[in-house]
């Protein structure tokens, strides 16, 4: 479903408008409509072509101020296609209003689950193993900073990308802008940082391994019991504090001794 | 006083990046305890502070709407204290990171609470809003945005500044009573047990069964490089 008098892509300018804005997304986040501050900070640039009084900006503004929730990343696509709603329903007063909310509240969920997936569970833990492996390899203070900028691009190159895709497919796909919300649409990707997280916790596992190992046999049991009380607690309970706090109170203890 | 109020000011604007703004992994442990390292004069001690909180709350980081106990706050507030203890400690190093460890996960709790505080003054902002709207008043969005990043700022600035000369005040005495053996060897322990449980943690994160080679890749190439260094 697409109306016409809209041109079918944004210029570069408003792309970077958008993207600009989309980056304080979570700002305003807070219980009751969750990003809606952010989401219409992010669609200001639209309202001011869209709003010619003072009534209809007043009014594009309570709408996009009700509950609305999304990766912050993947929420770019949101942003896209509400874009081209907006100036669809401005030059045709088509969609209507009422649509255009539905619309936004059905990509509620996908943004979020395809989100949470691929940059939450994968790519932002994945990168930190890269951080951290290259920590235990760099030799020194010079070549460790190499590796926070190399973990800051190999993180951040993706993350803008899907940020500016998101807000180009959505604004050329409008309402057919699920179909682009797909874990697929990153599977190289995904599959790719999941295979440097993996080979990184495999390296760094040895490596802190070796470390405790070197100093003593007791220490090595140390890590062992701690690795241990952490894997166990974490798979079968879920627990995070009650390993930590625990192991730090076993080397207070044997430290004593 | 200066250097801390310097250190606290840099902490809260780091971690707007955690949620408030951009969500670059600045605020991350890794990032964010060398940035404020090398702004306390001490770099080394950021990066291994880094490592270690980050490899802490790796499998713990939030996701969604969730609020859980700010890994990231809590990493800040310790890097900042450990800066100030071992500048004047600098012989109990290991047992200040170890001490600066405890603390982070302890301050973790307050980091989540102020995270709540900020989302409930953002619904207070929401409401102010939608009033003036109501009025038929115009609203400047840009403003309502600054605003939240000032106060999201204000909040973290104000409780690590707080916290870290109560408990300067509170570890100081303690650290300069503890004899030092006794303090190395906790620390040197303590060390070893936070990686171990670290560890532990964060091979639970990627479990998918088909990685296992993977993994098994990973401890090669790792063990290689060992072996490599060694000989």
């Amino acid at each position: 479903m697409a109306y016409s008098n809209v041109p079918r892509r944004l210029k570069w300018k408003d792309v970077l408008s958008l993207l600009w804005r989309s980056f304080f997304i979570q700002t305003g986040w807070n219980f009751k409509s969750m990003i809606s501050i952010g989401f219409c900070f992010a669609l200001y640039p639209i309202g001011r072509k869209v709003c010619h009084t003072k009534k209809e900006y007043i009014a594009f503004l309570k709408r996009h101020l009700g509950f609305f929730n999304a990766h912050p990343y993947f929420a770019s696509y949101a942003i896209g296609a509400t874009a081209r709603l907006e100036l669809e329903h401005a030059a045709n007063q088509k969609p209507s209003i009422e649509l255009i909310e539905k619309f936004k509240n059905a990509l509620i969920g996908p943004l979020g689950a395809v989100g949470d997936q691929c940059c939450w569970a994968v790519m932002r833990p994945a990168a930190l193993i890269f951080g951290l492996t290259g920590l235990k390899i760099a030799p020194n203070v010079f070549w460790k900073t190499v590796v926070l900028l190399l973990t800051f691009i190999l993180y951040n190159i993706p993350h803008i990308y899907i940020r500016i895709k998101g807000i180009r497919d959505g604004y050329e796909t409008g309402f057919e802008v699920y179909k682009k919300i797909r874990i697929d649409t990153y599977g190289k990707l995904v599959q790719l940082f999941k295979i440097i997280g993996v080979i990184g916790i495999g390296m760094v596992f040895i490596w802190t391994f070796q470390q405790a190992f070197i100093v003593h046999w007791h220490v090595s049991i140390m890590f062992v019991l701690s690795f241990v009380l952490g894997f166990g607690l974490r798979v079968k309970r879920n627990m995070f504090y009650t390993p930590v706090l625990v192991s730090m109170i076993l080397a207070i203890v044997i430290g004593l001794l | 006083m200066l250097q801390l109020l310097g250190l606290s000011l840099s902490g809260a604007i780091i971690l707007l990046d955690s949620t408030a703004a951009f969500q670059m992994l600045i605020a991350q442990p890794l990032f964010a305890c060398p940035l404020l390292g090398f702004l306390g004069g001490n770099i080394d001690l950021g990066f291994e502070m880094g490592f270690l909180l980050q490899l802490i709350w790796l499998a713990n980081m939030p996701v969604g709407a969730a609020i859980i106990p700010e890994g990231e706050f809590g990493s800040v507030a310790g890097v900042i204290l450990a800066l100030r203890l071992t500048e004047q400690l600098p012989e109990l190093k290991h047992f200040i990171i170890f001490i600066a460890l405890i603390y982070a996960v302890f301050v973790s709790y307050l980091g989540a609470k102020s995270v709540t505080f900020i989302r409930n003054q953002n619904q207070h902002y929401l409401q102010h809003i939608l009033k003036r709207l109501n009025r038929g008043n115009r609203i400047k969005i840009g403003l309502v945005i600054l605003n939240a990043l000032i106060f999201s700022a204000a909040v973290f600035f104000i409780i690590i500044f707080v916290l870290t000369i109560v408990f300067e005040n509170i570890f100081y005495p303690i650290l300069k009573s503890t004899p030092l053996t006794v303090a190395n060897r906790i620390g040197m322990i303590g060390k070893i047990s936070i990686l171990g449980v670290g560890m532990g943690l964060t091979v639970t994160l990627l479990k998918d069964k088909r990685l296992w080679p993977l993994y098994v890749l990973g401890m090669l190439i790792g063990g290689g490089l060992m072996l490599y260094g060694l000989f």
